[in-house]
């Protein structure tokens, strides 16, 4: 399902926080939202996952503005992990995975073959599936973010839409996460995705958007809007940004303040 | 390979296991219902033979004059309007409690804390000081106090910090309980040497000994009508341990889920109040008890939970009316032992969610 943003203005208390946003985002495809802390990405999120609801302008889900959905609807196709949630009580990995199963149950209803289906198969993509019995609150925040990914799953959205899922994480457990939403992007799943580490948007985004302070400054293929110069603008950080020799793709190296830049340049010029 | 095979088996007993430990534990609680409904009707000042009771509930007559005659109208006047009160105020506290404590996602949450029992306590207290007596009235003045107090306590404590802290709700209940309390010790202060007096202090401490069969026909379709639209909400109080965001991302609207299940925890709560005054406690231990035998699920902790409480509420009204006889202690001054010190044991060992 594909997500089109139109002129959307959002702001908290008459303080702007989003100005003048429009991208379209298609099927399949794997979105990052990159900019500094406060520049807008989590707001933009929960624009497009109709928690907020914007001053001007609209987000569409498919062909149907999400301002007309009712909260039900949205939940059958639009699947969000969030940063940093908290679960009250006890609850079991199973039982909290389980609860994706929400927005395709009745009130009464117990759960169904399809629904045992489903909650076993996404925790078997998200390899949870030993931990099915454990409490949440035991289990480490690698294994606790792939639970809800797998929560997530088990909704069977068309859009799944993630808040940093990789702050916190040690390496593998980031590499990991990517996989799984990777390899859910190629079965149709539209990821939208809130990223700090520019080098995970290199390597996995389809395409990506920077955000600085409430504008979008660019929007394209991550080597596109990861260039040296819009790292520069929006994050006041030099970076080298090249090809990596084995993987052909490309990197972000932040520099250090105390490099002199021009020194090295010239050098390189030197040399060559 | 071969225990990657066995991992999804292995679940399915896991779940089957689960089932029916849950069944089980609802099979003992009917069966404890059962019990505690023959005992309760048993034990008293005039003891009653069990043949007697059963003779009564499967409605065989006693012959006029005889012995048997006057145990069936102690039956029939006292001990069944007492054991069935009993039964339905420990279930109306006791579920509002453990939907309370889901909302809050917070187990020290519940009617007490909340000064909804205060409140409610006032509405009654105010309408016995304006001889407003009746079966109407008591619940309706008891709503409007419980309402008005937890309407308060949720405005405070969505204030401060847009969501509702945990911490400023207890604090905001303990203050607006107290402020409420004051309002009837003022009350009782009014009406001294009069008889509207006792009734009032009989209100601030609760008992069950004011049973009667008009109090049960009001009484009755309120508790059942309010537990199972709880029972009802139990999914929604599920998703709403993910957090009011985590729950519209499963179809839930909080506010509005919130809201229907707070007005009507209160409105039970309230008309518990009404007719048996403040029993304090049972909506705080009951869930928390019950979630830690059956896990966290309100599909079968609401039940659980209703059921319980209806249990324990009669046996705590047994050793009120038999723990220093003749005189009958308030049902609340025993709910009161056993469950304060219980908060105070959940205040030390349990780490408190914001």
């Amino acid at each position: 399902m594909n997500i089109t943003i139109e002129g959307l203005h959002f702001s908290y208390d008459g303080e702007p926080v989003l100005e003048e946003i429009g991208l379209s985002i298609e099927k399949g495809e794997i979105f990052a939202i990159v900019g500094p802390n406060g520049s807008g990405k989590t707001t933009l999120l929960k624009n497009i996952s109709g928690v907020l609801t914007p001053d001007r302008g609209a987000v569409y889900l498919g062909m149907k503005q999400i301002a007309d959905l009712s909260t039900w609807e949205i939940a059958r196709q639009l699947a969000m992990v969030e940063q940093d949630r908290e679960v009250g009580f006890d609850f079991t990995v199973r039982e909290v995975i389980a609860m994706g199963r929400i927005p395709h149950q009745s009130r009464f209803a117990r759960e169904n073959k399809v629904d045992k289906k489903r909650i076993e198969e996404a925790m078997r993509v998200c390899s949870v599936s030993s931990l099915a019995n454990r409490l949440l609150a035991e289990i480490s925040g690698g294994e606790r973010q792939r639970v809800f990914l797998a929560m997530a799953l088990a909704q069977e959205p068309k859009v799944l839409l993630l808040d940093e899922p990789t702050t916190h994480l040690d390496i593998n457990y980031q590499l990991q996460i990517m996989e799984i939403v990777r390899a859910q992007a190629i079965d149709g799943l539209t990821v939208v995705m809130a990223l700090h580490d520019l080098n995970l948007v290199a390597q996995y985004a389809d395409r990506a958007a920077m955000l600085d302070k409430g504008h979008l400054l660019e929007i394209g293929k991550p080597d596109e809007v990861l260039t040296e110069a819009n790292i520069k603008r929006v994050f006041h950080t030099d970076v080298i940004v090249t090809k990596h020799p084995l993987t052909n793709s490309f990197y972000v190296m932040p520099l250090p303040y105390r490099f002199d830049r021009s020194k090295s340049r010239s050098s390189e010029q030197e040399s060559v | 390979m071969g225990r990657a095979k066995k991992r999804p088996q292995g679940q399915v007993s896991w779940n089957r296991r689960k089932t029916r430990s849950i069944r089980c534990i609802f099979v003992l609680l009917m069966t404890l219902l059962v019990v505690t409904f023959v005992i309760g009707v048993i034990i008293g000042p005039v003891s009653i033979p069990i043949r007697e009771v059963f003779s009564y509930l499967v409605g065989r007559k006693a012959a006029i004059g005889g012995s048997g005659h006057i145990q069936h109208l102690i039956i029939s006047q006292i001990r069944l309007p007492r054991v069935l009160l009993g039964l339905l105020v420990g279930c109306a506290l006791a579920i509002s409690g453990g939907a309370m404590q889901g909302l809050f996602r917070n187990p020290l949450a519940s009617p007490y804390v909340l000064g909804i029992a205060s409140g409610a306590s006032t509405g009654a207290s105010l309408v016995i000081f304006l001889n407003l007596h009746g079966v109407v009235f008591l619940p309706l003045g008891a709503f409007i106090g419980g309402s008005l107090a937890v309407g308060i306590v949720y405005q405070l404590a969505r204030q401060r910090d847009r969501k509702t802290s945990v911490y400023t709700l207890i604090l905001a209940g303990v203050a607006v309980g107290a402020l409420f309390s004051a309002i009837t010790s003022f009350l009782i202060f009014l009406s001294a040497g009069t008889d509207r007096m006792t009734d009032v202090i009989f209100w601030t401490m609760g008992g069950l000994s004011r049973a009667s069969w008009t109090y049960l026909c009001v009484l009755a379709p309120i508790v059942a009508l309010g537990s199972l639209l709880l029972i009802a909400f139990s999914r929604d109080l599920n998703a709403l341990a993910m957090g009011e965001e985590g729950a519209f991302h499963l179809g839930i609207n909080p506010e509005k889920s919130k809201r229907i299940m707070l007005g009507v925890a209160t409105f039970l709560t309230s008309s518990a109040v009404g007719f048996a005054g403040t029993i304090g406690f049972v909506g705080l231990i009951i869930p928390h008890i019950m979630r830690l035998i059956m896990g966290p699920d309100h599909r079968f902790l609401l039940p659980a939970t209703a059921v319980a409480g209806a249990i324990f509420l009669v046996w705590a009204d047994m050793v009120a009316r038999t723990v220093v006889r003749p005189v009958e202690l308030p049902v609340g001054i025993i709910t009161a032992f056993l469950g304060a010190p219980f908060f105070l044991y959940l205040l030390k060992t349990r780490k408190v969610r914001m």
